[in-house]
């Protein structure tokens, strides 16, 4: 479901801030990005301090709810836009009550980028730079959807019966 | 049947929109072709050998008279005035051109159709029953939850990138007219001991390279909660479905590789945390669908017996129509497979007297079959004379339905670009070898199923007789499997020696059927219940010896 | 045998064949290649004006004759309906298939 603030941020930033790792992420969240180091699935182990970790495709995304009381950003990588075992672990993390940021990084596309608001990402680190214009559209073409997600969209069959 | 609200118009028309700013994104060369092929294909917009072929989706193969007239037209205005209806109920058009499919998508919308997720490595148009609603032997229409399902798997956020395609289809009777267990999930609808609806599951059956029967692997998921079980059978082959080599990658791999078990395992284990999370429907929405599939106005007073004093009219009916669960009413099956046609085929003008008949005779609503055939459902019995008057005089009423001319055929190389060989002419020379209809009959039911390489899109796994095309050094080759069937009794037919040309392939098929009319016990015994009685052998013996 | 370049029309996904100067919905224009095909091919393949551009073989003749029944089909039209037959009629391969709807 498209977040018509949402929408409106984007529309205004059209040059978000960059970060350290990557030439331009898009944000939907008011805190402060983390900066610190990101540690790849296999060095994170229980008795790591690290607050944020990237998750490979082949990752089992549900080893981390654990811990995600500390974890503040979770990078979902996407080293092929085809490739979307990304969208479950992230839907995975948000239902088991993640709030931290949680990136989509990689072969991030401007036609897949509902998809992954819907799942629950809320920033995006595309490697090939994407038009604001065009995300602001895509994020806002579609008027309804017609089964739960991760994000707060009703469903149409919610609607429907009120 | 199902007729859309301003929430489903809405979400397709928004398609519609998107499309056309794809393809206008790809006409000025903003996208690259790369980038542009995968945003096509979810939109059912493939490139075959002779232009862009459009699949547009026929939900659960039901269809109303007004869409299958818009159907015809167009054929008309944007192809080359003809359609080519395929075994997952859905409609192609083979020569479309780039530029004018957004248009082509604008009026599908206009009468709630629509080519979404016809392709691609999503959940793809649902199948059902053809009969569903009319079949005397159903518990009840699978086709509200067929609809339930086509809603909850369009734009599914999380199901659009799966490791393939995705193929579901939905039953409500022991008589299986849809194939459940060649499907990625097979649904059958039941009731259990309590009398409560449910749905029996198979997981990972299919056809192509591989050709898996589905196991079941729940007896039982409460019509409450089928959405939601669906949803942990899709995670767990989202998450572990091979991606590393492309024909590995559907869901049978996964089942047969971890096992039934590990793999029900995973699913009862996952769905465990999704069915807190209210995924499923309320019941309200089900009743909501379902009332828009209330049986039509039936005439209790319509006569139950036929006039058969015209022969070519009896010969039809004893082929071409099913028990319907109402007195007075009979189930029509329109063949697509004339003598000599290309199986499936229909062209602009077929498809505007079919949408008028249906108007006049059938409620306004028509049937895909999965054998290519198309269905009036609800036909009073006393008016089946004047249906079937007109039907002959549009080469639309050939009685031949299961019977050996009544092949099911993929395009093969004359449209497919992944083709090895030609399926159609193949076709085409058994039905006109077997032209004659006293021969025909004596055969009796006989599936012939054709495709054109190892995809088996035209279910040559599942024909009791199978045909598959293979590329030799070159030259198109035909191969013969004999045993299979799509039905309740699925089984896979297996190949029986070497290859053919296409005339070789032809002679074959007669000596097969023959040695098949020697060997049965009596005219009743079918040509699969004699294979399967006899085994192999003595058609080996006949074909090669 | 010879070779010629094909590919199919972006907008419109017709057949087209490599006339030498340009694009030809007649097989019968297409120009046999020399030594500079491949790189022909590579210069088509690199700038994505049309889609899924390859070299096939064919017998010389007017038009040529592809050698493979998949390029005849792309030439010619489907086997199985004459009224679609493509550039020069009769199609080498609709035999059959008329034979069979006899
Ligand atoms: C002309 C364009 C078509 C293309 C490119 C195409 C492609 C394919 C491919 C690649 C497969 C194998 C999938 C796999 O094993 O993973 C397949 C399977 C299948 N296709 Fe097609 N197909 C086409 C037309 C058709 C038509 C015309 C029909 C119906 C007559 C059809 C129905 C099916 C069915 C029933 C299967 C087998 C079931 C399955 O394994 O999913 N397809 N198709
Ligand atoms: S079976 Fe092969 S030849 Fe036939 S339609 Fe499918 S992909 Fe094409």
């Amino acid at each position: 479901m498209v977040d018509v603030q949402d929408s409106v941020k984007l529309a205004q930033n059209p040059h978000p801030r960059a970060t350290s790792a990557h030439a331009a992420v898009l944000r939907w969240r008011d805190d402060a990005a983390f900066d610190g180091p990101v540690v790849a699935f296999a060095d994170f182990g229980a008795d790591s301090n690290a607050a944020a970790v990237r998750v490979d495709p082949a990752d089992d995304a549900r080893a981390l709810v654990p811990h995600l009381a500390r974890l503040r950003l979770i990078e979902v990588s996407f080293p092929k836009y085809r490739d979307g075992r990304g969208y479950s672990a992230a839907r995975i993390l948000r239902e088991a009550g993640y709030t931290g940021e949680l990136r989509a990084a990689g072969d991030v596309l401007v036609d897949q980028i509902n998809f992954m608001r819907r799942v629950g990402f809320d920033s995006f680190a595309p490697a090939k730079p994407l038009n604001p214009d065009d995300v602001a559209a895509a994020l806002a073409r579609f008027p309804h959807v017609y089964q739960k997600a991760a994000d707060a969209a009703a469903p149409v069959w919610a609607l429907r019966h009120g | 049947m199902y007729r859309y609200d301003t929430y489903d118009q809405a979400l397709v028309d928004a398609r519609v929109d998107e499309f056309r700013d794809q393809v206008e994104r790809r006409l000025r060369h903003e996208i690259t072709e790369d980038q542009f092929k995968p945003l096509r294909l979810m939109n059912g917009l493939y490139l075959q050998l002779h232009a862009y072929m459009l699949r547009v989706a026929i939900p659960y193969g039901t269809l109303s008279g007004t869409q299958m007239r818009i159907l015809g037209g167009i054929a008309r205005k944007y192809d080359r005035g003809y359609g080519h209806f395929t075994t997952r109920q859905n409609i192609q058009y083979n020569w479309i051109k780039l530029e004018q499919a957004p248009d082509l998508l604008a009026e599908l919308a206009a009468v709630e159709m629509h080519a979404i997720q016809t392709s691609g490595n999503c959940i793809r148009n649902i199948s059902s029953d053809q009969f569903a609603g009319s079949a005397a032997d159903e518990v009840a229409d699978p086709r509200p939850y067929a609809e339930l399902l086509r809603q909850w798997s369009s734009f599914h956020p999380e199901f659009s990138f799966l490791p393939r395609k995705f193929k579901i289809a939905v039953t409500a009777s022991d008589h299986d007219r849809a194939a459940v267990k060649l499907h990625d999930i097979g649904l059958q609808l039941h009731r259990n001991a309590a009398g409560e609806l449910g749905f029996r599951v198979f997981v990972g059956g299919g056809m192509g390279r591989t050709p898996f029967i589905a196991p079941v692997i729940r007896e039982f998921i409460p019509v409450s909660q089928y959405l939601s079980y669906c949803e942990a059978i899709l995670r767990v082959y989202n998450r572990y479905g091979r991606r590393d080599n492309i024909y590995k990658a559907r869901i049978k791999i996964l089942v047969h590789e971890i096992g039934a078990e590990e793999f029900t395992r995973q699913v009862e284990a996952e769905w465990a945390l999704l069915e807190p999370l209210a995924l499923d429907a309320p019941a309200a929405e089900y009743e909501r669908i379902k009332a828009q599939f209330a049986p039509p106005a039936y005439d209790a007073a319509a006569p139950d017996s036929i006039d058969r004093s015209d022969p070519d009219f009896a010969v039809w009916v004893d082929h071409n129509i099913a028990a319907h669960k109402v007195p007075g009413y009979a189930i029509v099956t329109i063949s697509l497979k004339p003598v000599g046609g290309i199986p499936g085929d229909a062209s602009a003008e077929q498809m505007e007297l079919i949408a008028d008949l249906a108007a006049k005779y059938s409620f306004d609503e028509i049937r895909v079959t999965h054998s290519q055939n198309l269905v009036l459902a609800d036909v009073r019995k006393d008016q089946l004379h004047a249906l079937w008057s007109a039907l002959n005089a549009a080469d639309l009423a050939t009685p031949n339905l299961d019977l050996v001319t009544d092949i099911i055929a993929c395009p093969g190389l004359d449209y497919c670009a992944l083709a090895n060989a030609r399926s159609i002419p193949v076709a085409q020379s058994i039905a006109v070898r077997f032209a004659n209809l006293d021969r025909q009959h004596d055969i009796g039911e006989l599936k012939i199923k054709i495709s054109g390489c190892i995809n088996a899109c035209g279910h040559h796994h599942a024909g009791h007789i199978g045909i598959l095309g293979v590329d030799r050094k070159g030259e198109e080759s035909y191969q013969l499997s004999l045993g299979g069937s799509g039905a309740e009794d699925t089984s896979l037919a297996k190949i029986l020696g070497p290859g053919f040309s296409e005339e070789g392939v032809v002679d074959a098929v007669e000596k097969v059927i023959e040695a098949y009319r020697s060997l049965r016990l009596n005219p009743q015994e079918r040509f699969l219940d004699a294979y399967r009685r006899v085994g192999a052998e003595p058609f080996k013996e006949a074909v090669y010896g | 045998m010879i070779r010629l370049l094909t590919a199919n029309d972006t907008l419109t996904g017709d057949v087209i064949w490599w006339t030498g100067k340009g694009w030809s919905l007649n097989l019968a224009d297409a120009v046999a290649l020399g030594a500079e095909g491949d790189a022909l091919l590579a210069e088509t393949v690199a700038a994505e004006n049309v889609n899924d551009p390859n070299i096939i073989e064919a017998e010389a003749g007017t038009p040529p004759r592809p050698r493979t029944m998949r390029e005849r089909i792309r030439g010619f039209g489907p086997t199985v309906r004459a009224d679609l037959a493509r550039a020069a009629a009769p199609h080498p391969d609709q035999k059959l298939a008329q034979a069979g709807a006899a």
